[in-house]
C-alpha cells in the first residue's frame, strides 16, 4: 500500500451502547422518512445526525454511504416499476458520479491524513453549512414563490436555454423527454459525486441540476438520482471500506430504522403538494444548518485555534444536537400530519365519485 | 398533478392486503381473501426471523468479523459493501412486508 495513510489510526469508532442504539434506530427513521418524502437527498440529516452522537465526520460520511447505496437500491427497484427513472440519464451521469466519488474520497483521505479528525469533522460541517444554507434558501424561495401563485410547483427556464446547445453526442432521455448533449451530463455528474464523497449526500446537486438545468420532471430527476445514489454508493462505500473507514455496526442500525421511513415518506409524497414537500425540506435543511455552525467553535477549539470553557464546548454540542433532533421530529409530524390529511381528502373525493359510478349503467 | 391523483387512487385501491376480505364478497373472492391474509402473515413472521438471525449472527460475530471490516484491504471493502446489501435485502423484504400487512403500502 504504498503512499497511502493509516486512516483507522486518525479516527476511532464511538461505543455502541442502548441508548446509541435507541437514537440510530431514530435517526435512521425519521432520515428515510425525510429521504422518502423529498423522494433523494434526505439522507442528509443521517451524516450531521451521526456526528451529534459522537462519530467522527469521516466516518459518518463513509457509513452513511454505505448505508445509502443499498437503500438507493432499493427505492430504485420500486421507482423503476413506476417509470420514474430515466435509466440512460441515470447512467450518464452515474459515469462521471463514480469518478466524482473518486475525487472526493481523495479529498477526504488527504484532510484527515493531514489535519487528524478534528480537521475532517470541519471540514464535512463546513460543506454541509455551505450546501444546506444554499440548497435550504433555494427551496424555501421556490415554495413560496408556488404557493403566492397557487401553483403545485414552480417551472425552470434554464433547461429550454441548455436544450439548444447541440454539443454531439446528444442524447434523447426518453422518460425524462430531454435531449440533451452527453457533455452537459458530465460535470453535473461529477459535481453530485464530489458532494457524496464529501458529506454522503450527492442528491442536493443531482436533482436539482436534473430539474433546473437538463429540464427532466421532478418525479423523474428523484427517481433516476436513486440510480446515481447506487452507483455512487457502491463505488463510495468500497472506497472508504478499503481505508477501513466504514462502521457497519452503524450502517445496519440505520438500515433497520431507514428502511421503513423511506417506504413511509415515499407514501407522503402522493398525498401532499410539491410546494409543500419543499416546505418541509428547505425547513430542516436550514435547521440543519444551524446545528451544524453551532458545533464549528468546538472543531475550531479541537484544532486548538480557539478556546472554549468545558461548560460552553458542551452546551453547544448539546444545543446543536436539541436543533438537529427536534427538527427531524417536527418533519416527521409535519409529513405524518400532511399524510393522513391527505389519505383523507383522498378517500372522500373517491367516496364523493363512488355512488355515481355505482348508479351507471353496466 | 394529474399523475399525483393517478398513483394516489391506485394505492388506494391496494393500500390495505387485508381490505379486499369484505363480507359482500362472495365465492372464488372469499376463498382466495382467505388464504391470502395467512399467507401474509406467515410470509411475516418468516422474514422476520431471517432478519433476526441475521442481527443476532452479525452482533454476536463482531469479534470475528471486525478484524476483516477494518483490515484496509480490497477485501475488507467487498466484505463491507456486501453485509450491508444482504441485510438491506433481507431485511428490506421484511420491513416491506411488515408495512404492508399493517395497511401502509408504497405505491405500485
Amino acid at each position: 500500500m504504498e503512499g497511502s495513510v493509516d486512516l483507522v489510526g486518525a479516527v476511532s469508532f464511538i461505543h455502541v451502547q442502548p441508548v446509541t442504539v435507541l437514537a440510530l434506530l431514530a435517526l435512521g427513521f425519521l432520515g428515510g422518512m425525510l429521504s422518502g418524502f423529498i423522494g433523494s437527498g434526505g439522507a442528509f440529516i443521517l451524516t450531521p445526525g451521526m456526528m451529534n452522537l459522537g462519530v467522527d465526520g469521516a466516518v459518518a460520511v463513509a457509513t452513511n454511504m454505505c448505508q445509502r447505496s443499498p437503500e438507493a437500491l432499493v427505492g430504485l427497484l420500486r421507482r423503476r416499476k413506476l417509470g420514474h427513472v430515466d435509466i440512460k440519464l441515470g447512467l450518464a451521469m452515474g459515469f462521471s458520479a463514480v469518478l466524482g466519488v473518486k475525487a472526493g474520497v481523495k479529498v477526504q483521505e488527504q484532510v484527515l491524513a493531514t489535519w487528524g479528525k478534528a480537521g475532517s469533522n470541519l471540514y464535512v460541517t463546513v460543506a454541509f453549512l455551505v450546501v444546506l444554507l444554499a440548497v435550504g434558501t433555494i427551496m424555501l424561495r421556490d415554495a413560496k414563490r408556488a404557493a403566492v401563485l397557487g401553483l403545485d410547483d414552480t417551472a425552470p427556464s434554464l433547461p429550454q436555454r441548455i436544450a439548444r446547445l447541440h454539443l454531439p453526442p446528444m442524447i434523447n432521455f426518453t422518460t425524462a423527454k430531454r435531449r440533451v448533449s452527453f457533455w452537459v451530463t458530465i460535470p453535473l455528474g461529477f459535481a453530485t459525486g464530489l458532494l457524496a464523497a464529501t458529506i454522503a449526500v450527492g442528491g442536493f446537486i443531482g436533482v436539482p441540476s436534473m430539474v433546473y438545468i437538463i429540464g427532466a420532471p421532478g418525479f423523474v430527476a428523484s427517481g433516476t438520482e436513486l440510480l446515481v445514489a447506487f452507483c455512487m454508493g457502491l463505488e463510495g462505500a468500497f472506497e472508504y471500506a478499503s481505508q477501513g473507514l466504514v462502521d457497519l455496526r452503524l450502517t445496519v442500525i440505520i438500515l433497520a430504522g431507514s428502511l421503513i421511513g423511506v417506504q413511509v415518506g415515499a407514501l407522503g409524497t402522493i398525498y401532499v403538494r410539491q410546494y409543500m414537500v419543499k416546505l418541509v425540506s428547505g425547513g430542516v435543511m436550514l435547521l440543519a444548518a444551524l446545528s451544524r455552525a453551532m458545533v464549528i467553535p468546538t472543531y475550531l477549539h479541537d484544532l486548538r485555534l480557539f478556546t472554549l470553557s468545558p461548560d460552553l464546548y458542551g452546551a453547544l454540542s448539546v444545543a446543536s444536537a436539541v436543533v438537529l433532533y427536534g427538527a427531524l421530529l417536527a418533519a416527521g409530524l409535519v409529513i405524518s400530519t400532511a399524510m393522513v390529511k391527505g389519505k383523507r381528502e383522498a378517500e372522500h373525493a373517491r367516496s364523493a365519485v363512488a355512488p355515481v359510478a355505482a348508479g351507471e349503467p353496466y | 398533478m394529474g399523475t399525483i391523483y393517478e398513483i394516489s387512487a391506485l394505492t388506494l385501491q391496494c393500500a390495505n392486503p387485508f381490505a379486499v376480505a369484505a363480507p359482500q364478497t362472495s365465492g372464488a373472492d372469499d376463498a382466495r381473501s382467505v388464504t391470502r391474509a395467512p399467507a401474509g402473515l406467515l410470509n411475516l413472521l418468516a422474514l422476520a426471523a431471517a432478519s433476526l438471525a441475521l442481527y443476532g449472527g452479525f452482533f454476536s460475530s463482531l469479534d470475528f468479523l471486525w478484524p476483516i471490516y477494518t483490515s484496509q484491504t480490497a477485501l475488507g471493502g467487498m466484505a463491507v459493501v456486501a453485509s450491508a446489501l444482504t441485510f438491506c435485502l433481507v431485511y428490506g423484504s421484511f420491513a416491506r412486508q411488515l408495512l404492508e400487512t399493517l395497511g401502509i403500502r408504497a405505491p405500485k
